[in-house]
């Protein structure tokens, strides 16, 4: 048995036999590559200029990297990667090659070859230890380029591009700093990574080369047709073929097409050989060649366009390179084979894994591929892009290619699904809990690579749609990178979108059907759509502002920089004139001049213009600003346009309703809210007044306290029984005498008694000023909690892709710090509740016939013993169906319907949950958000209608405050309730008390006049009340209050009467007690408690 | 090392102006071709062989996007793009980087731009002469 090999025995040292080819033809391929290098590099040592040369170098260090990556060797395709990028300094950024630079790549070279027999020999990779000396110069040199680095890491722009940066900076004045750091005017480092476009692949590069070549080749045979005719013509026309050469020589060099530009150098050649007419057949013979390869370019361009052949996605042209189309034929077999064996492994083992991560994968991957296919003659139909046996020279490679493509595509759509949803969670963190977004960087960099590897993907499948909304999500996570953009929910379900419908998209491409591109076409349309909504949207704001301000035209706001907007504020702010001059400058040199001239001019600012194209002339259309009369200036223009033919002129007129003198005299814009700082500017701020008021008030209550001493001295001194006793003594019947003598005293006594009632009152007075300072001295403007809200509304609004204003109303409240600490947090969390929930897109906004900015209210109020905060908003107010849904699933009702007034008991009940409509951001706990009010003897209400949005009202009782209070007795309990809330006291008839429950005496309702009135016992028993049908106890005295708009009957004992009382917050035990907001002292001992009237019976 | 070559396309004959003037005094550059768009600038590429091109992107005819792809096949000029329409990370100005173009600048007060010498012309100039290798002494 043990002898007995299975099947799949066989096929396992099959594939090892498979295996041990590839590993031969991968040295084969190396060596050849390194050979390539190091004949490259002897040449370049001699001449560094040999621009052909650096090409050959880079493509074989690319090669031998492509190679080394597809075998899996990370290190040393990394040292390739490396070489390669300084190779690419030289090649396409300008960098001059130096002797340094060849012999550290000789280095490179020699240590390649010892580490690729070391490969040969282990069939693994080599430690990255063997390479670490050799990366390390390579950074070094790479350092004394330091640009060109960061661009060979990241291979963005042109290097000489970037290499400009600091340049830009350093040059600029202090105010320009702080505008360019807005908005920069040289584009150095774009938000979003592109790559210089490779002219091979670009259908329009194709078509301009091949226009121009066919113009070129007409010259290049009326040259011949010249040397053939020899004599004089010869001459002109041996200048004209240098003429073609050095023209289509740079272009095919530009194109990359290899094998055009072999031809075009062996026309080169002949030309300097040139010994007359034996070498017209020469010519001849490379003229055709070239008329060949260009037949080929142009058929491989044709049939570029569909991949499937249904004429879809043709934007994308991929790189045909077709000049390897005419490899050689020797190679063939050996390339065959190669292509026999991938097959044979790939297939046997798809990759379903991530390869290395280098965004350049499907790139090597075009490189092997195209190095493989090799039709049978030039004049074969380049076909084999598309995967169709019939078609294909190499149906095994493509097979291959595309299982490989595949299967990455749909493993990077995986992963940037897998990224995305930690990218939500993240985002959701700071949504509920923090003040900061910081989401993970390193995750959004993970979103940009993913998407570059999926660009590439589509771009191999053709998918141009795919491709363009993948460039597009890179774009926007670029700038959420760079923190123009904030992250939305919107943004992670796009990409999430964009992932499923590609991965629809390849399966379709991949079983031979035709992908339906229209949910891809949607798609794009909605992410260019945020993109647009998003890019620069600072900017956007402020220019819609200018643009509300002024009645201008809107097509200036495409032109309008942060700059620009300066010029207008200045020019505001100075109080000119707005005009549009449309002007019709090229046509004559002295309106050009006139106009120039005028423009400079100290009283007038030029915003900005733009060109307008009319007919065959260029106009431009200019927003300036100046003091000028509009007949000062048409006189200006009559100069040289009498008939006012090239330069027309309109005045702007501020928009309706807009004040510009309000605009000049109101106050600067502050600058962002800093906490940190308000809150000590405003404490301090009260802290003075405050301090001041006190000492003011303890001067008056001084000076009272000195009267009333010296009164009280008196009055003690003069003792009124006294004086009564011994006039009553002394009398002896003469009581005129007496009466006299009293008189006197009383008319002191009474006159001491007017003084007395005076200091009483200056003392009241001087105790209000004293309360209202000591209170002022706790208290804070709401403010404090209102101003943040800005920013943050702002932010959410952003994020989700809204547009909100935020009406702030009663910031200057003062209210005790306790209540604002208490408020603060709920109000920030209700406020973005309904931007984030209620408030609707703009987009939802404009359908159902809403202003596309939504609008949120925050309303600070204050009674005499409560404080609420208002929030309403014109969204859409809770989802009714996602609360039923809710309270169904919770059991809570099986209706299909909301019970009226259900929908806010059920979100504001335990066990509720998350609140929120079907937008993307988390839900919120109302329930949770009004126990922690109710902690505070606070509370939340909630109302909310369809499609008019939500309103939240807070409450909480205010502690530390006066209050003109009705102080009662109930039992042994004094009480005090606001003086403002007691409507009547009554004591009612028998007839008056109703009995609401058949079964109980418990709810009785109070018949006053026309209205029944909850009767409410404070205690715990109301029998004494008496039962349904007994007499009532003839001494109850009923207190009607009102209460939040409705009214309330309260069965007292006994009324005290009115009085002025402090409310503390109550202590210890006493905090629990209901309906009850606080305590006041009486006087005399006795301690009242505060009814709180919005709890009780609630 | 001889004076540079610059040519300006721009369809805006003040701008032509405000460059040549702003340029003009360069001990390092000499202004070897005027053209109001790239059809003409494309025509006069031969002729004139510019070291170095200062375009305009929105034109009549062919606009400056259109002619970068031309001026790549054609000629090794460094071209850097002076535009009102392309601000940062637009998708105008990530063309004109793809397409080649060595730099993007805009232009501060419009299509026509009279004070571009006192807001970009450090700019401008050190830009030209980073991507010319001239000595900025």
């Amino acid at each position: 048995m043990a002898d007995k090999k299975t099947d799949n025995d066989y096929a396992d040292a099959s594939f090892e036999a498979e295996l041990e080819e590839v590993w031969a033809l991968y040295a084969e391929d190396g060596r050849e590559a390194l050979d390539t290098v190091e004949e490259a590099l002897l040449t370049l040592e001699s001449d560094p200029d040999d621009a052909e040369q650096i090409v050959r170098l880079f493509r074989a260090l690319h090669t031998f990297k492509g190679n080394s990556r597809m075998m899996g060797l990370d290190v040393i395709e990394m040292l390739a990667h490396h070489a390669e990028d300084l190779v690419a300094l030289v090649r396409d950024r300008g960098v001059v090659l130096t002797g340094d630079m060849i012999n550290l790549l000789l280095e490179i070279l020699d240590r390649s070859r010892v580490l690729l027999d070391h490969v040969m020999a282990l069939r693994r990779d080599v430690e990255v230890a063997q390479v670490e000396d050799l990366m390390a110069k390579m950074q070094d040199m790479l350092a004394e380029h330091p640009r060109q680095a960061a661009l060979s890491a990241q291979e963005t722009l042109p290097e000489d591009v970037k290499d400009v940066a600091p340049v830009a900076a350093d040059d600029a004045s202090a105010s320009d700093l702080e505008e360019d750091d807005f908005f920069p005017s040289i584009i150095l480092e774009p938000t979003s990574v592109k790559e210089l476009v490779d002219p091979a692949t670009d259908p329009e590069y194709v078509r301009i080369f091949l226009e121009m070549a066919k113009g070129e080749m007409k010259r290049l045979r009326a040259a011949l047709a010249m040397l053939a005719q020899g004599g004089q013509e010869e001459r002109a026309g041996l200048k004209d073929v240098r003429a073609f050469v050095d023209s289509l020589g740079r272009a095919t060099r530009r194109m990359g097409y290899e094998h055009l530009v072999a031809i075009v150098e062996e026309l080169e050649i002949a030309v300097k050989a040139w010994d007359g007419d034996a070498q017209i057949t020469e010519f001849e013979r490379l003229e055709l060649a070239l008329s060949q390869e260009l037949a080929i370019i142009q058929d491989a361009a044709l049939l570029a366009s569909p991949l499937t052949g249904s004429g879809q996605d043709s934007g994308l042209a991929q790189p045909l390179e077709p000049e390897k189309s005419v490899s050689p034929p020797s190679r063939g077999s050996r390339r065959d084979r190669l292509v026999e064996q991938l097959q044979r492994t790939v297939s046997a083992a798809v990759p379903t894994e991530q390869p290395s991560a280098d965004e350049d994968a499907y790139g090597d991957i075009f490189d092997v591929e195209s190095s493989q296919r090799m039709p049978q003659s030039p004049s074969s139909p380049p076909a084999w892009w598309g995967f169709g046996d019939a078609a294909d020279n190499f149906p095994g490679a493509s097979r291959l290619f595309k299982s490989w493509c595949k299967a990455r595509m749909q493993a990077d759509l995986v992963h940037l699904g897998q990224v995305v949803d930690e990218l939500e969670r993240v985002t959701r963190q700071f949504l509920v809990g923090g003040s900061v977004l910081a989401w993970d960087q390193d995750l959004v960099d993970t979103v940009s690579y993913l998407l570059r590897a999926i660009y590439y993907g589509c771009v191999f499948h053709r998918l141009d749609h795919g491709a363009r909304i993948v460039l597009a999500l890179e774009d926007l996570y670029a700038r959420v990178a760079g923190g123009g953009v904030a992250l939305s929910d919107t943004l992670l379900d796009l990409t999430r979108t964009c992932a499923t419908r590609l991965n629809i998209a390849i399966e379709s491409i991949c079983t031979g059907k035709t992908p339906d591109t229209t949910t891809l076409v949607d798609l794009l349309g909605q992410i260019e759509e945020i993109l647009h909504l998003y890019a620069d949207s600072r900017v956007r704001q402020v220019t819609k502002d200018v643009l509300d301000l002024l009645d201008i035209s809107p097509e200036f706001k495409d032109v309008m920089t942060s700059e620009n907007l300066l010029e207008v504020s200045r020019a505001l702010q100075e109080g000119k004139s707005f005009y549009t001059v449309l002007a019709d400058l090229n046509q004559h040199e002295d309106v050009g001049q006139v106009f120039y001239e005028w423009s400079r001019s100290s009283g007038v600012r030029l915003i900005t213009n733009i060109t307008v194209f009319q007919d065959s002339h260029t106009l431009f259309r200019f927003l300036l600003a100046t003091t000028e009369s509009r007949e000062a200036i048409l006189e200006t223009f009559a100069q040289v346009d009498s008939q006012g033919e090239y330069v027309s002129l309109e005045k702007c007129s501020l928009r309706k309703g807009v004040n510009l003198q309000d605009m000049v005299d109101a106050p600067p814009v502050q600058p962002a809210f800093r906490p940190e700082n308000r809150a000590m500017e405003t404490q301090g701020a009260v802290s003075e007044d405050a301090l001041a008021g006190f000492l003011a008030s303890v001067g008056e209550m001084v000076a009272t306290r000195s009267t009333l001493h010296r009164v009280t001295q008196r009055l003690t001194e003069a003792n009124l029984s006294e004086t009564v006793a011994r006039l009553v003594k002394q009398a002896d019947g003469d009581w005129l005498h007496v009466r006299k003598e009293l008189q006197t005293s009383l008319d002191l006594w009474m006159t001491d008694l007017d003084v007395l009632s005076r200091a009483e009152n200056e003392l009241g007075v001087a105790l209000d000023q004293f309360q209202d300072v000591a209170l002022a001295l706790r208290a804070r403007p709401a403010s404090e909690i209102l101003d943040p809200l800005q920013r943050l509304v702002q932010d959410v609004a952003r994020h989700l892709g809204k547009m909100v204003e935020l009406n702030v109303i009663g910031a200057d409240v003062g209210l005790d710090h306790s209540a604002l600490d208490v408020l603060a947090d709920p109000v920030r969390r209700l406020v973005w509740f309904v931007v984030a929930h209620s408030i609707e897109t703009p987009v939802e906004r404009r359908d159902v016939g809403k202003p596309a900015t939504g609008r949120v209210s925050v309303t600070v109020t204050k009674t005499a013993d409560h404080a609420q905060v208002v929030i309403e908003d014109d969204g859409n107010g809770l989802d009714p169906a996602a609360t039923l849904k809710r309270a169904r699933e919770l059991g809570w009702t099986k209706s299909g319907k909301i019970p009226a007034g259900k929908l806010v008991e059920w979100v504001l009940r335990d066990g509720f949950g998350m609140v929120g409509n079907s937008y993307d951001a988390e839900g919120l706990d109302l329930a949770s958000i009004n126990a922690a009010l109710q902690v505070h003897r606070g509370r939340l209400d909630v109302s909310s209608e369809p499609r008019q949005g939500v309103r939240f009202l807070l409450d909480v009782p205010l502690d530390m405050v006066v209050i003109d209070g009705m102080v009662m007795r109930v039992g042994d309990i004094h009480y005090v309730v606001p003086i403002e809330a007691v409507r009547r006291i009554v004591k009612p008839e028998q007839t008056q008390i109703v009995h609401s429950s058949a079964d109980g005496d418990r709810d009785m309702l109070l018949r006053l006049e026309e209205e029944l009135i909850p009767i409410q016992a404070l205690g715990q028993d109301s029998g004494w009340l008496g039962t349904q049908g007994e007499n009532i106890s003839p001494d109850i005295l009923l207190l009607v209050l009102e209460r939040n708009g409705h009214d309330l009957a309260l069965i007292v004992d006994e009324l005290i009467g009115q009085q002025q009382v402090l409310i503390q917050p109550l202590q210890g035990h006493l905090a629990d007690v209901q309906n009850v907001s606080g305590c006041a002292l009486l006087g005399e001992g006795d301690v009242g408690m505060v009814l709180d009237l919005y709890q009780m019976g609630s | 090392m001889g004076k540079k070559r610059v040519m300006i396309v721009d369809d805006a004959a003040m701008m032509r102006l405000v460059i040549r003037n702003m340029l003009g005094d360069d001990p390092h550059l000499t202004m070897v071709g005027y053209a109001a768009n790239g059809r003409e600038a494309l025509d006069k590429l031969d002729e004139v062989r510019p070291d170095l091109i200062l375009l305009d992107i929105e034109m009549p005819e062919m606009d400056g996007l259109e002619f970068l792809r031309h001026a790549r096949l054609k000629c090794d000029a460094k071209v850097v793009v002076l535009t009102s329409v392309a601000p940062k990370g637009s998708p105008k100005a990530m063309e004109a980087l793809s397409l080649g173009a060595a730099a993007v600048i805009s232009k501060p007060s419009g299509a026509v731009s009279y004070d571009l010498e006192d807001k970009r012309g450090s700019e401008i100039r050190q830009t030209i002469y980073k991507l010319l290798e001239i000595e900025n002494s």
